[in-house]
């Protein structure tokens, strides 16, 4: 009953819910595109004609407009509700982003979420986790349904519960931290969350064991390190983990050793979190393809120790490595030394993103943009669209009303609240 | 002398299993029998002998209260009034005439079977029982057993009817001594004979009188010299299996005898690094962190998955979660396949 790393690995949600190898991510996303599109257009059609019956009543009755629906849920009839309907509605064929829109409106989201933590001051390892709760979210939703911005909110408070438990603050504190948020844009759509995350709140990040890989480099380098499959002595492995890096000394080493540190930790924390690198790649084919970028000479030379060049599981997993580094040094946060200024790639849009954000703006979910009326809604039973959701609502009520009076039955009715 | 009923060629049978009625000796039967169905005037003579206290004289028909107490050193029966009077002071000597034992008033108590006969034997029988306690399992064969169901009845019978009882008594004591000895080898061995035991129920356990301090004190030395063997168990069995101490308990393991080897690195005890700056620090401590810990933690982080490959891993798998969610999920709910799960 013995388990090495790998089985021990095998037991995390992240391998089991959040691990994809690439064609079932395409066709994920392809499902979660088509369906959110479907939805999409219904819901707008919808709303326009619900907006049409306003209109005429409007004209016929009050001046004012954005009046609450009749049901008394205001999500997305008022003025709150972006293009759709409004004045630059056309009212033609709704025109839904692609998969591959999707994917660069869900990128910005991340790096927008990247800086908002930067602005935050928030450790690398919240930002890290709520990008990973967003891409996460946005496997199973679509950003037309879910803007962004929103989500990206409550992802990081999520974190921030996450990674400082008890330290992390109220949501109220939370909220008072960002421009114009309201504690319940912040918990509103938490329960939508949670739930897109199937309630799997453990990320296993690439950086927890970039410690571990520099422990015992600075071991091989002190010529302290041991253990070597291949029955070289520390002396030898400390020559060859100097020539490695191109020095003579040990302070030199130290420093250069420094320097790969920073690297692969800008590495870890920027391009891996922006690609989909979490999804395709284990935490350590992630780190070591990190480390490999940031110094392949050292990075060969150290899994080299770990594994015989010779055993076909060595070929297998450098082929591995090579592959999670070109996805990470494709993205455009990639720079071949750590940069000064961190997020300066962020600066400016890609002109494909900028369309698909443009594009976006024209074909959201009218139903779910309110999320805070869309959760007290969901409280009050108030359930907008569709015959289905009224029958599923008045059972919901007639099971509640039961509820209250079998429980008023035993342990007398609730009282009476001062004030 | 044997009471065991055994058929001609049934040594293959439990003795004990022999009509049930090996244990409750022949008088003891034909006692209860006869105290099932009593002739009418018998039991008129018995009753109205029962109603009077043969200390005071007073009787029942006075005093419906009255109840009536014996005491297992000799049986004779008295009120429970001649009990306090008698015998709230202390030990004294049973008041009936000819009876020379010395009795304690805690030992006083309401006899359970009508016939004091029958009292005395079940007492007699309960005793033995709680020395001669060996099962079958115990023994090497069946004959073996029944071999020792015999001698033990033959011991309740040396006591029911008086016979050797002194000599009876002390080897029953030697052999609880050496069963308890061998139970928890570790307890100091007592000597047996160090005073009488109040425990046993024999006539020869007798409770000497405060006043006789020194004739206790002088009889107790000469108890206490009887040259006794140590290896002498009192009695000895054949086929008798020696009893094997149990197997000390193993030491709990949490992690349910599972453990984790790593493939690719071993931690040592102690780095030599700049990171964990505060390892040696008390303060740590008092929380159970440990720096092994953390060097543990961080390069199973490194390694965990490492040759783990997820096109291979998920070509094994008869369910493809990816599709299998995303199907789900165009089928059901709103957004997600979760989102409204009420
Ligand atoms: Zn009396
Ligand atoms: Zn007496």
């Amino acid at each position: 009953m013995r388990l090495n790393e790998d089985d021990l690995y095998r037991q995390s949600t992240q391998y089991k819910h959040w691990s994809f190898t690439p064609s079932d991510l395409t066709r994920l996303r392809q499902k979660t595109n088509a369906h959110a599109a479907t939805q999409v257009k219904l819901h707008i059609a919808q709303d326009r004609v619900e907006r049409a019956k306003l209109a005429t009543l409007d004209v016929a009755s009050a001046p004012e407009s954005g009046a609450d629906t009749p049901n008394g849920n205001g999500a997305g009839t008022g003025a709150n509700t972006p293009v759709p309907g409004g004045a630059g509605d056309k009212g033609g064929e709704v025109d839904c982003l692609t998969t591959e829109e999707e994917n660069m409106v869900v990128d910005k989201f991340c790096e927008t979420a990247m800086k908002l933590g930067d602005f935050l001051k928030l450790q690398p390892d919240v930002t890290a986790t709520a990008i990973q709760f967003m891409r996460r979210f946005y496997l199973y939703n679509s950003p037309m349904t879910y803007d962004g911005t929103k989500i990206s909110k409550t992802a990081f408070f999520l974190a921030l519960k996450l990674e400082l438990g008890t330290r992390a603050g109220s949501a109220s504190d939370f909220a008072s931290r960002l421009p114009k948020t309201s504690r319940d844009d912040i918990v509103a759509p938490e329960y939508t969350i949670v739930q897109a995350l199937r309630f799997n709140f453990e990320v296993r990040h690439p950086f927890r064991g970039l410690k571990g890989v520099h422990l015992e480099l600075e071991d091989m380098i002190r010529g302290n390190y041991a253990v070597a499959h291949d029955g070289r002595t520390p002396a030898e492995l400390r020559g060859e983990a100097l020539q490695a890096l191109e020095v003579a000394e040990e302070e030199e080493a130290a420093t250069k050793l420094g320097n790969i540190y920073a690297h692969t930790k800008d590495i870890l924390t920027m391009a891996a979190q922006l690609t989909d690198a979490y999804f395709l790649y284990t935490p350590s084919q992630i780190l070591l393809a990190a480390h490999l970028l940031a110094s392949p000479a050292l990075t060969t030379f150290y899994l080299a120790t770990k594994i015989p060049s010779s055993s076909p599981a060595s070929t297998k997993i450098l082929s591995t490595l090579q592959s999670c580094a070109d996805l990470l040094s494709s993205h455009r946060s990639y720079s071949k030394n750590p940069a000064q200024h961190k997020l300066a790639w962020a600066d400016g849009d890609p002109p494909a993103t900028k369309k698909a954000m443009k594009k976006l703006r024209g074909c959201k979910d009218p139903t779910t943009q309110d999320l805070v009326a869309l959760n007290a809604g969901k409280k009050r039973d108030v359930v907008r669209d569709g015959t289905l959701e009224e029958g599923k609502a008045k059972r919901r009520k007639l099971n509640r009303e039961t509820a209250e009076k079998e429980n008023d039955a035993f342990w007398g009715p609730e009282l009476k609240k001062e004030g | 002398m044997s009471r065991v009923a055994r058929a001609p060629g049934a040594s293959t049978k439990r003795a004990v299993e022999d009509g049930g009625a090996s244990h409750l000796s022949h008088s003891l039967r034909s006692l209860s029998i006869q105290h099932q169905s009593p002739s009418k005037p018998a039991r008129a003579a018995a009753d109205s002998a029962s109603e009077i206290c043969p200390v005071c004289k007073s009787s029942r028909y006075l005093n419906p209260n009255m109840r009536f107490l014996v005491n297992p050193e000799c049986y004779h029966k008295m009120c429970e009034s001649c009990v306090d009077r008698i015998f709230s002071h202390g030990p004294a000597p049973c008041p009936i005439a000819g009876c020379k034992k010395t009795l304690r008033k805690a030992r006083f108590r309401m006899q359970t079977f009508e016939d004091l006969k029958v009292e005395r034997e079940v007492d007699i029988r309960r005793r033995v029982a709680k020395a001669m306690n060996k099962e079958e399992a115990d023994f090497e064969t069946l004959r073996d057993y029944n071999d020792y169901l015999e001698e033990v009845e033959e011991i309740t019978w040396n006591l029911i009817l008086k016979i050797d009882v002194e000599q009876t008594e002390r080897r029953l004591r030697r052999w609880e001594e050496a069963q308890k000895a061998e139970l928890n080898p570790n307890a100091v061995r007592r000597s047996v004979d160090n005073g009488p035991d109040i425990s046993t129920l024999s006539e020869t356990s007798h409770v000497i009188l405060k006043k006789g301090g020194t004739q206790r004190r002088v009889q107790g030395a000469s108890l206490g010299n009887t040259p006794i063997p140590e290896d002498d168990t009192g009695f000895s069995f054949r086929g008798l299996k020696k009893r094997k101490a149990p197997e000390p308990e193993k030491a709990f393991d949490p992690t349910g005898g599972w453990s984790v080897e790593p493939l690719y690195y071993s931690v040592k005890e102690e780095y030599d690094h700049k990171f964990f700056a505060v390892k040696h620090e008390p303060k740590f401590y008092a929380f159970g962190y440990k720096a092994p810990e953390y060097y543990s933690h961080a390069l199973r982080d490194a390694f965990g998955g490492l040759g783990v490959f997820l096109e291979d891993d998920r070509a094994n798998e008869v369910i493809d979660f990816g599709t299998q969610a995303a199907a789900v999920a165009a089928g059901g709910g709103r957004d997600v396949e979760m989102n409204d799960v009420f």
